[in-house]
């Protein structure tokens, strides 16, 4: 009996016999030889950054600013197949000969529009570029470009719209962001839905760790990654396609090509963008000139005068920001590089946060010999942010906190004399927290990869990719004593440090034959070895002695030294055969191994099956009256599996004894959590068909899929009886199905010299629903108990306590008049009695997304317009519950108690009947408005300008009552969202830049 | 030859790499349960875990729970579970933390002192000192568990069962058993009484003989023997101090709860009628500080806490002198000894050297000799001396004050209903109790 992870070395060891008997000896004369010539699309406009490549080997190109390429390469004389291809075009293949005799050729190619992309050529595996024809699942590019004109500041920001069957949310307004993506909904509950991120076949960590609290947003780590470097993106979605990618793709993987250097004479860019950040809506607040006398007393509508402040004139503000670029790219035939700098700024719309990120990028592709290369990139990023705390779930001395727990009849304003700042009411001084608190993040980060390309003999290659990911963030707290804050009037210092380090080895061997004229097999072999390790370290303290901000002042009230590893092994064997161009079969095998788990689940196996059939190939359909009207019709299906490691943490399978002291004496205790050795990873099927087509000569073209996907084994944090000695334990429990469409059109309305019109939309609808649950349901962190888990239902929907009605829905009253909470049984009057009832209030699972991208390009205008459309789903609008509420009371409901308008203590009564805090959070937004001018004048040679003018999130449509109804203050939590409670809303954001390239 | 050459060293080289990673990381952050349960260190260990852990989390639930029900405390925060508790009756529902918390935080305790009495063997620990120290220190902690249980719910299971199926069993059975425990840890005490070395690493604030016989005094009590309950306060030595350490990182849950966040402040008059105290008690200024406030849900007036609630360090009695006095008064009272009762109420009465500064420092009882007027004063005595020990909401039972229908109640609820999590788990879970 093999132990489990003998198996896997043994299909490693499998597959160096394979490629070492594989390679020959035979070694022919070679010489160099010089391709070169100019790309244009089929208005002879020069494409500027297409790519030349040679098919088979590592070698390429991308053209200039005159569209113009040359390509020098060594090789033996014979004929060779050139691949010209451009995000957005067909793709094509040319074949030349070249001999000694005929060593330098000219060869210029026109390029198509491609609006489905069909030909485009993707990289699935870590390294394995296919044609997309070949897919059996759906795919979507976003070229650097379109990533440009987004005026966004991180890369998944910027994706808001682009990709069908993505939900993308900005859960805050903080200038560092905080993003969620989920490809086709949720899929795990305890781990996380994000998908794998890989840049450049170096697997990315995108964690929120939350160093100090500023409020339940916190950055997530994608934000370390500068989008003007990327060439490319490419997204897969869902396990259909990820089965090769294992255990960690269940939720898609999402990869990232950055810019690399060119043969060439050296080409600078230099780009500058100014930013303004403004806030788009303040809300309502309570204008009333009086308040009553005696608040509590309901028979007595006696008032005094009191003045009333708008606390969002001291909170908010217009922020600014800068980003400034510049890369230099070139090389020869045998050396390219690619170099960038970057500095951005961006203050926040909340006085004194702001968030700044400095980055460096390098590339070198290296031709070892005519068939190896080498190349090597690094990435460094130092970020660090002012931040002003928000309050949130567990904190209570944020800045928005301090506004809605007040009566807004307080001046803010410090006593001239003292410097001390007022009480605003239960919870600390806006004002203070803004000037007095310091919060800050900061974090240092290196990327950096080695990649091998081997083409030792012709259809085999072998790739090396090994990648690191490493990390420290730095989170620091101070809050001065004394202060207005209830939780630390003494003072309060915390200091929180991260350190991650993660590595990837990949070796991916393919191998590439005709079996007979009709039939091309491509088998690939990949093996991967992943290692993880995290430490974090955190000191806080309390009762500060003045003037020091450190943690290591005052009394210590917490420290923590946690460290952990993980290793993930895995191999994957997959076979494609291409039955002349038209039929596409595809079937993989993947094996994966993690240090996760316990020996006798460690290992699973993840297949995947998928076909496409391109109908338009065939004769008989080019030859029938469809062919005409369809320049392309592909239908495509697939099924796959694959896992999730991040429903466990690192050693949670066991029962853990945590060491306690007191009083100079050290114990250990048990968690209540009990241990479950025999967790396996969760683990996901997915099916999916679908059908890609285009009309009218490549004019209109559709991308269409129907998925369905059911994660079985879900890892739930089940309750135990309390009589067990423990409250919950990990286990593999339920079930999580989501199912869904996606749609993607383009259309190209006009399409002339001088001006082109295109037309994108996407639309997508995912239904997900738990079943399997043992217990009735399962409580959320992060919405104070009223996000749930139940059998039957969405994830995360409000689960609560409600308002009594009558059966016209009218409130049913009670003896004062006041509305009230319902209860499970009705009295012999009709009103509520027993205990109190829960149901099901709210969903803040959209019905369904939209997107609409309108863009025109007049001669050297390019005018865009992006819609984005979230619909159907509630927000919990947590701020105005406590704004109507007595003791605090700074909202316009709480106004219509004062002005007689309800009865007093009308809101006092409603305030745990949380249904009247539900909101229709749908909203259609104006995400990207830009228009883009592009001139290469006479005075600056031959460079080229750029001059844009971006607007970003400019209006929102919605009947929403709060400031945003995208933002969530459980911040990136994976299962408890659309909870606003003090989030900082999604600035309005301007930015004007400009960018030369010579 | 040389591509294949370097090829296969390349491979190679990347193959022993790959072998060398291991797949079975060990925790460096904490241990696991068969490490701890194998070895005297490991259980001393845990033994200590098991007190910080009721001294923290589990006497946070034991006090501010049945406090807040038996109008010792009003919330003074707008969470919702918070007012929930305060209102009391109807609105405490089957998954109101408080309520739940404080049957899943005492049946940890349950469990971890099991756990402890399980592994306690003459192979892992010999020496018969030792030994009996850690299986009466245990056994206290069980016991002490579910008499807090059993105040504050109708029924309950005596032992955990890990598959989460444990048999409930009525007041008196469990009553039984907590005694059965105190008297079972007194025994093996007495038989092998433990050095000093044992209480070094124990924990030298424990006065565990003491802390048994008083605890066996207040059970006793409870389950109506009232003589066992005489003769068990009377096996108190008065001058012994018994209490739970408390530092920055391990604060007083109190403090933390009440002092420091505001989260519950103390009503006026200890929750009485300001005419049922006593003139001059020395007790009404050691605990509260007048402040002109009012509660969340209720609006009922509320105070500043102080007293050994006041600081993140305080030390927290585990029980108090007054309480066995007071519960040999009460034993003496209701067995008809009244002269003896007053005797010892006095000794309550006019304390003026309390360990822990609970001095009420009045004149001697001076009101009727009578059965009801005498366990009246002491019920008084009870609610001043004991206040917030997590004893009001038994006390308000069996003295027969006005239950939570009376129009001004002296509790807003008898018995809590089962927790949510007991009840989707374990199929014996008895029906709830009306109110």
């Amino acid at each position: 009996m093999l132990r489990p992870t003998t198996r896997i070395r043994q299909v490693l060891v499998l597959c160096l016999v394979v490629c070492c008997l594989a390679v020959p000896a035979a070694l022919a004369q070679s010489q160099t030889f010089t391709i070169s010539g100019t790309i244009t699309d089929q208005f002879e406009d020069p494409l500027i950054g297409a790519t030349i490549r040679l098919e088979g080997r590592s070698i390429g190109t991308i053209t200039d600013l005159d569209g113009g390429y040359t390509l020098q390469f060594s090789g033996e004389p014979g004929t060779y197949g050139l691949v010209f291809s451009f995000v957005g075009y067909a793709s094509t293949t040319q074949s030349v000969t070249l001999s000694a005799s005929e060593s330098s050729i000219t060869l210029n190619q026109t390029l198509e529009t491609d609006l489905i992309g069909l030909s485009e050529v993707v990289v699935t595996g870590t390294s394995v570029a296919t044609s997309k024809k070949q897919l059996g699942n759906a795919i979507s590019t976003v070229s650097g470009q379109e990533l440009a004109q987004t005026g966004a500041q991180s890369v998944d920001q910027a994706l808001a719209g682009k990709i069908s069957g993505a939900l993308i949310q900005q859960n805050t307004g903080n200038p560092a962001g905080g993003i969620s993506i989920r490809l086709r909904g949720v899929s795990t509950l305890a781990g996380s839905s994000d998908p794998l991120y890989i840049v450049d076949g170096v697997i990315v960590n995108n964690s929120s760790a939350e160093l100090v609290d500023i409020g339940g947003a916190s950055q997530n780590r994608l934000s370390d990654i500068n989008p003007n470097d990327i060439e490319r993106i490419e997204v897969i979605k869902g396990a259909a396609a990820a089965a090769i990618y294992g255990s960690r793709a269940n939720n898609g993987v999402v990869q990232i090509f950055t810019k690399r250097g060119a043969q060439g004479k050296p080409r600078v860019t230099v780009s500058t963008t100014l930013r303004v950040n403004e806030l788009r809506k303040k809300i309502g607040f309570n204008q009333a000139p009086f308040a009553f006398t005696e608040p509590t007393n309901l028979s007595s509508t006696e008032t005094r005068e009191v003045t009333r402040y708008d606390y969002q004139d001291d909170i908010f503000r217009t922020g600014y920001g800068t980003d400034s670029y510049v890369s230099v790219s070139g090389g020869n035939a045998d050396t390219r590089y690619f170099v960038s700098g970057s500095y951005f700024l961006n203050q926040g719309i909340v006085e004194n946060s702001d968030y700044k990120r400095y980055s460096a990028r390098a590339r070198i592709d290296q031709s070892l010999n005519d068939w190896a290369s080498l190349s090597f990139g690094a990435n460094y990023s130092l970020s660090n942010t002012n931040d002003v705390p928000n309050g949130g779930i567990a904190a209570a001395y944020g800045a928005l906190t301090g506004f809605s727990f007040s009566d807004n009849v307080t001046d803010p304003r410090p006593d001239p004399a003292t410097g001390l700042y007022p009480n605003t009411n239960a919870n600390a001084n806006h004002l203070e927290v803004i000037n007095e608190y310091k919060f800050a993040n900061e974090t240092n980060r290196f990327i950096g990869d080695m990649q091998l390309n081997m083409t030792p003999i012709e259809g085999l290659g072998i790739d090396y990719v090994l990648g690191v990911d490493t990390y420290s963030s730095t989170g620091t707290a101070f809050i001065p004593e004394p202060n207005t804050s209830n939780s630390y009037p003494n003072g309060f210092s915390r200091r929180s440090d991260r350190s991650f380090f993660q590595m990837n080895n990949d070796l991916t061997i393919r191998y590439q034959f005709d079996i007979s004229d009709a039939v091309a097999s491509t088998t690939v072999l990949g093996g991967t070895v992943q290692y993880e390790k995290v430490q974090s370290i955190a000191l806080e303290s309390t009762d500060l002695p003045p003037f020091v901000q450190t943690a290591s002042a005052g009394t210590a009230s917490a420290r923590g030294d946690v460290r952990g590893e993980t290793v993930v092994q895995g191999a994957f064997l997959q076979q494609t055969f291409n039955i002349q161009e038209k039929l596409f079969l595809t079937g993989a095998i993947r094996v994966d191994a993690s240090s996760l788990f316990a020996e006798g689940e460690r290992t699973q196996f993840y297949p995947k099956v998928s076909g496409s059939y391109v109908v338009s190939e065939e004769n008989f359909f080019q030859n029938s009256s469809l062919g005409s009207v369809f320049s392309l019709l592909k239908f495509r299906s697939s099924y796959g599996e694959a896992g999730n490691l991040t429903g466990i943490g690192t050693y949670e399978r066991f029962t853990n004894l945590s060491p306690v002291s007191v009083a100079g004496l050290t114990g250990l205790l048990p968690s209540s959590q009990r241990g479950t050795l025999g967790v396996r990873p969760e683990r996901q099927k997915e099916f999916e068909v679908g059908t890609d087509f285009a009309l009218f000569n490549n004019r209109l073209g559709f991308e269409f899929t129907y998925y369905t996907k059911q994660v079985e084994d879900l890892l739930l944090n089940r309750t135990l009886s309390p009589t067990t000695g423990f409250t919950n334990t990990r286990q593999n429990v339920g079930t999580l199905d989501n199912q869904g469409i996606e749609l993607l059109v383009r259309g190209v309305p006009i399409q002339q010299e001088d001006l082109t019109w295109s037309v994108t939309g996407t639309f997508s609808r995912n239904r997900n629903e738990v079943n399997g649950i043992e217990e009735d349901f399962i409580l959320l962190d992060g919405s104070f108990g009223q996000s749930a888990v139940l059998n039957g239902e969405p994830i995360g929907v409000f689960y609560t306590t409600y308002l009594a009605r009558n059966a016209d829905g009218s409130p049913l009253l009670n003896a004062n008049g006041l509305p009230q909470q319902d209860r499970v049984d009705r009295d012999a009057n009709g009103q509520p009695t027993g205990t109190l009832a829960e149901k099901v209030i709210g969903d803040p699972n959209p019905s369904y997304i939209w997107s609409l991208i309108n863009e025109v390009e007049y001669r050297n205008f390019t005018f865009r317009l992006q819609l984005d459309a979230i619909q159907g789903y509630n927000v919990f609008n947590f701020t105005n519950r406590l704004l109507s509420f007595y003791p605090f009371g700074g909202g316009e409901l709480y106004e219509q108690e004062l002005r007689g308008e309800v009865p007093k203590g009308y809101n006092a009564a409603t305030f745990s009947a949380f249904d009247r805090h539900i909101e229709d959070g749908s909203f259609v937004k104006v995400r990207e408005l830009s228009a883009t001018y592009r001139v290469q004048p006479a005075f600056m040679g031959n460079a080229s300008l750029q001059i844009s003018l971006i607007g970003r999130n400019l209006l929102s449509f919605d009947s929403y009552s709060g400031w945003d109804p995208e933002t969530n203050a459980a911040g990136q939590s994976n299962t408890t969202r659309g909870f606003d409670f003090n989030e900082v809303p999604i600035p309005r954001t301007y930015s004007l830049g400009i960018s030369a390239t010579f | 030859m040389i591509r294949k050459t370097y090829i296969t060293y390349f491979l190679t080289a990347l193959l022993l790499w790959v072998s060398s990673c291991s797949m079975d990381i060990p925790n460096p952050n904490q241990a696991t349960d068969e490490e701890a349960l194998s070895s005297q260190q490991g259980l001393i260990a845990l033994s200590v875990g098991m007190r910080v852990n009721y001294s923290t989390d589990a006497l946070s639930r034991i006090i501010i729970t049945p406090g807040v029900t038996s109008r010792e405390l009003g919330a003074y925060t707008t969470f919702v579970n918070y007012l929930n508790l305060e209102e009391g009756g109807d609105a405490i529902q089957n998954d109101n933390s408080w309520t739940s918390g404080l049957w899943s935080r005492l049946y940890r305790v349950v469990g971890l002192a099991e756990s402890i009495l399980e592994n306690n063997t003459s192979e892992v620990v010999p020496d018969a000192g030792i030994r009996a120290g850690l299986s009466a220190h245990a056994l206290f902690f069980k016991a002490a568990a579910l008499g807090h249980i059993i105040q504050a719910f109708e029924e309950a299971p005596i032992t955990t069962m890990e598959d989460g199926q444990a048999a409930f069993m009525d007041r008196a059975a469990v009553l039984a058993e907590v005694i059965r425990l105190l008297e079972d840890a007194q025994q093996q005490l007495s038989a092998n009484p433990p050095t000093d070395a044992f209480y070094q690493q124990i924990g030298t604030t424990l006065d565990l003989p003491n802390m048994i016989q008083a605890f066996l005094s207040r059970y006793y009590l409870q389950a109506g023997d009232y003589q066992s309950a005489i003769d068990a306060a009377d096996a108190v030595d008065m001058s012994a101090v018994s209490e739970f350490p408390y530092e920055s990182e391990q604060p007083n849950p109190i403090w933390s709860l009440t002092v420091n966040s505001n989260d519950f402040r103390p009503l006026d008059n200890f929750g009485l009628e300001a005419s049922q105290l006593p003139a001059g008690d020395g007790r009404l200024a050691f605990f509260l500080v007048p402040a002109d406030t009012f509660s969340a849900a209720l609006q009922l007036p509320v105070e500043d806490l102080q007293g050994y609630f006041s600081e993140q360090t305080s030390s927290l009695p585990i029980y108090l002198p007054g309480e066995v006095l007071l519960n040999k008064a009460e034993a003496q009272a209701r067995l008809d000894q009244l002269p003896a009762a007053v005797t010892t109420l006095n000794q309550v009465r006019t304390k003026t050297d309390d360990p822990f500064g609970v001095n009420a420092a009045l004149p001697p009882y001076a009101g009727a000799v009578t059965q009801p007027a005498i366990l009246e004063d002491i019920y008084i005595n009870r609610a001043l001396e004991l206040f917030m020990t997590g004893l009001r909401l038994e006390d308000s039972r069996r003295f027969g004050r006005p239950g939570p229908d009376a129009s001004d109640p002296s509790r807003t609820r008898n018995f809590y209903p089962y927790p949510d999590t007991e009840r989707a788990n374990n199929p014996n879970t008895p029906g709830d109790p009306a109110v």
